[in-house]
């Protein structure tokens, strides 16, 4: 994994170049916030470059050919793309050339710019400078987003139609969409969003979600496979007590692909469980980091990881849960298990429990292997062929975590997801 | 009356170590054979050769499956051409459900001799049927496969894919070690209903016990991977009785 180093101030200029000139016509507190991320971007930028978060993940040369990309902008027409019909039934909202779109009436809790940067849709974007924030991703969202979906229930509000969010292909694009989810008070949402395969791209997602107290959410991020491009898919989540939410991932791999979740739990009785299925293939790679903070009592976390590591794939998980001293009553686990199928994939796994208290039931567990020879033998034994034999293990292994999938739908197409990408 | 399997001076490595030194059998169709031996004596080795097993290595001799030089044959064509092996310790394999592991073996079986897919519903007939035989309750078979069953239903599920899948020649490992008296009736019933003059079984076994339900043509006694003597169910008796001694110790 070659490591070139950056070339800072040609990249800080280009930024610099880019806020300047881009010729959008927009508004001055868009431009506004471009100017504040950028400065804090330049302060961040070298020191977070020699994280190990960073170091592993090819980051510098995306950030490298980070201008070779097209920031586009041009009307999309949904003509143009294979759209799968499963989800139909969905409430569906598109994003393309670096805004959202959308085929249908949207209801009030839904909304984006639509090309109005007036005032009051400034809510919408959600820019905030704390201190938590300022990540590298972050940041470059904000200098180069120029619309935002907010998703805000109401009070008492518990949507039944399941909200589906299409990121359509692209080619040589620059695009950071982002997406921002508020609970109100004793409301529920499910989401799914879907990133479909592109080219030659830098996709830069940043999601931050709010849950207000007695809220629900399941949020399900899919990830098709991305072909020579870098993707990163940060997260941000706050709950509030009596909370409770399930983060469900597939991520089929890119030339780099990163998630970044810090999910936090602020208020008593709040409960998060995470669970991620992570299969690179051919050269792709796939990383996750994850941190955890228990910041209130009787608060618990499930932390659930798979990875099937095909060819010359490469996976990493790194995973913290952090529990302070004060802390009362709550628990935390964290799993982490790996598949190689080939010689050549390369996995490594650190999670990690910092607890400084007796008051915690945890537990954290990593694995990595290769396929069980004996249950391969078992099933050719019954005049199953390899390839299906290997594919039911696939499935087998992943299968406890594709089984807390409650709609059946989308469990079956995730499972079609898993099991077509080794006919690719 | 044909020949099923014919096994001329096999020999058989584990790694390094010789397992199977110049073993002979004949089975032919119509015909229950079983092998009783001491632990380690290369019974569950012979068992697994049979069936392919990529650990157990064939140094030099012949099986004769039918036509075919079973060496020449992956695992699965073996068991496509009417093979089967119940194990003695058979495989959990969660998330994939029995219903569907069957329904895969089937078809799988069906599509390597050319026909199509078996329909849906007769599927769920014949299912239905023998697994009422093999007393194995509708909800077991919607969970994985052996995921979670007792030692007895493991056994009783082995005999259960042998029935769906219809082999010629069934190599049963220990398939009643473990199991209660009622157990051991169903798996000998299933074994009985299976049993015709176009199929062939090869029983390996610890007990005497199992052999008063399917009363076998031949009993042989395996020692240090070949065998020693063969004899008929008196023979069973004999060893129930005196154990191994008087015969690998004269
Ligand atoms: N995969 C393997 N690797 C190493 N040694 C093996 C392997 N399989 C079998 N053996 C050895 O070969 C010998 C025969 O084993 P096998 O399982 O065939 O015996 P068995 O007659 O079936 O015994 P039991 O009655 O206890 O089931 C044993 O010494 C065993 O340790
Ligand atoms: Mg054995």
């Amino acid at each position: 994994m070659a490591n070139q180093s950056l070339n800072q101030s040609d990249h800080m200029d280009k930024l610099q170049s880019f806020i300047e000139n881009d010729s959008r016509n927009l508004p001055d507190w868009v431009n506004q916030g471009r100017e504040s991320a950028f400065k804090n971007y330049k302060d961040i930028c070298n020191k977070q470059l020699k994280t190990a978060t960073w170091k592993n993940t090819k980051l510098n040369s995306m950030l490298d050919n980070f201008f070779e990309k097209e920031f586009t902008d041009q009307e999309t027409s949904l003509n143009q793309f294979e759209l799968d019909s499963t989800l139909e039934d969905s409430l569906r909202i598109f994003f393309h050339s670096g805004a959202f779109f959308t085929e249908e009436e949207m209801p009030s809790y839904i909304r984006f710019l639509k090309g109005n940067y007036s005032e009051e849709n400034q809510a919408i974007f959600r820019l905030e400078n704390s201190s938590e924030r300022q990540s590298i991703p972050y940041l470059l969202n904000n200098i180069i987003s120029r619309d935002a979906l907010l998703i805000e229930t109401a009070e008492n509000q518990h949507v039944e139609k399941l909200i589906h969010i299409v990121h359509l292909p692209h080619k040589n694009a620059n695009i950071a969409p982002r997406l921002n989810i508020v609970l109100a008070k004793n409301s529920s949402i499910k989401i799914i969003d879907e990133q479909l395969s592109s080219g030659d791209s830098i996709i830069n997602n940043y999601i931050d979600i709010k849950c207000e107290e007695h809220s629900s959410l399941d949020y399900y991020k899919v990830s098709h496979a991305q072909n020579d491009s870098h993707q990163i898919n940060s997260l941000n989540l706050d709950q509030e007590a009596n909370t409770n939410v399930n983060v469900f991932s597939l991520d089929l791999g890119a030339d780099s692909a990163s998630s970044l979740n810090h999910l936090k739990l602020n208020g008593e009785n709040s409960n998060v469980s995470c669970s991620t299925l992570f299969m690179p293939s051919i050269d792709r790679s796939s990383h996750h980091n994850i941190i955890i903070d228990h910041l209130s009592d009787k608060s618990s976390s499930s932390v659930n990881y798979r990875g099937i590591i095909n060819d010359h794939g490469v996976g990493s998980f790194f995973g913290k849960i952090k529990v302070t001293k004060e802390r009362r009553n709550t628990s935390a686990f964290m799993q982490n298990k790996n598949l190689l199928l080939s010689d050549d994939s390369k996995i490594s796994t650190i999670p990690i429990l910092e607890i400084y208290n007796d008051d915690t039931e945890c537990s954290h567990s990593a694995t990595s292997g290769s396929l069980d020879k004996e249950k391969l033998f078992y099933l050719k034994t019954r005049g199953i062929n390899e390839y299906d034999a290997k594919n039911f293990l696939i499935k087998s292994f992943m299968d406890e975590l594709v089984s807390q999938i409650k709609s059946r739908r989308l469990r079956e197409y995730v499972n079609g997801l898993i099991l077509g990408y080794r006919k690719d | 009356m044909t020949k099923i399997l014919s096994i001329k001076d096999l020999h058989v490595d584990v790694g390094n170590t010789s397992i199977v030194n110049g073993l002979n059998l004949d089975i032919s169709s119509g015909e229950t054979h079983a092998i009783m031996g001491p632990n380690g004596s290369g019974k569950s080795t012979l068992a697994k050769t049979i069936a392919g097993h990529p650990d157990y290595k064939i140094r030099s001799g012949t099986i004769m499956y039918r036509d075919h030089d079973l060496n020449d044959l992956s695992i699965e064509e073996r068991s496509n051409l009417g093979v089967f092996l119940g194990f003695q310790y058979p495989i959990e394999i969660p998330g994939l459900s029995n219903t569907a592991f069957l329904k895969a073996a089937i078809n799988a079986k069906r599509k390597y001799h050319n026909l199509g897919d078996l329909s849906a519903s007769d599927f769920l007939v014949d299912l239905k049927e023998k697994s009422r035989m093999m007393d194995i309750e509708q909800k077991f078979l919607s969970r994985g496969v052996n995921e979670g069953f007792s030692g007895g239903e493991k056994k009783r599920n082995e005999i259960l894919q042998m029935l769906m899948l219809e082999p010629v020649l069934s190599i049963l490992d220990e398939t009643d070690s473990g199991l209660d008296i009622d157990s051991m009736k169903v798996v000998a019933s299933g074994v009985n209903a299976f049993r015709n003059e176009n199929t062939a079984s090869l029983i390996i076994t610890h007990y005497e016990r199992l052999l008063n339900y399917i009363t076998p043509d031949y009993v042989h006694v395996f020692h240090n991977g070949a065998i020693i003597k063969t004899g008929d169910i008196q023979l069973a008796r004999d060893l129930e009785e005196k154990g191994y001694e008087w015969l690998t110790n004269p």
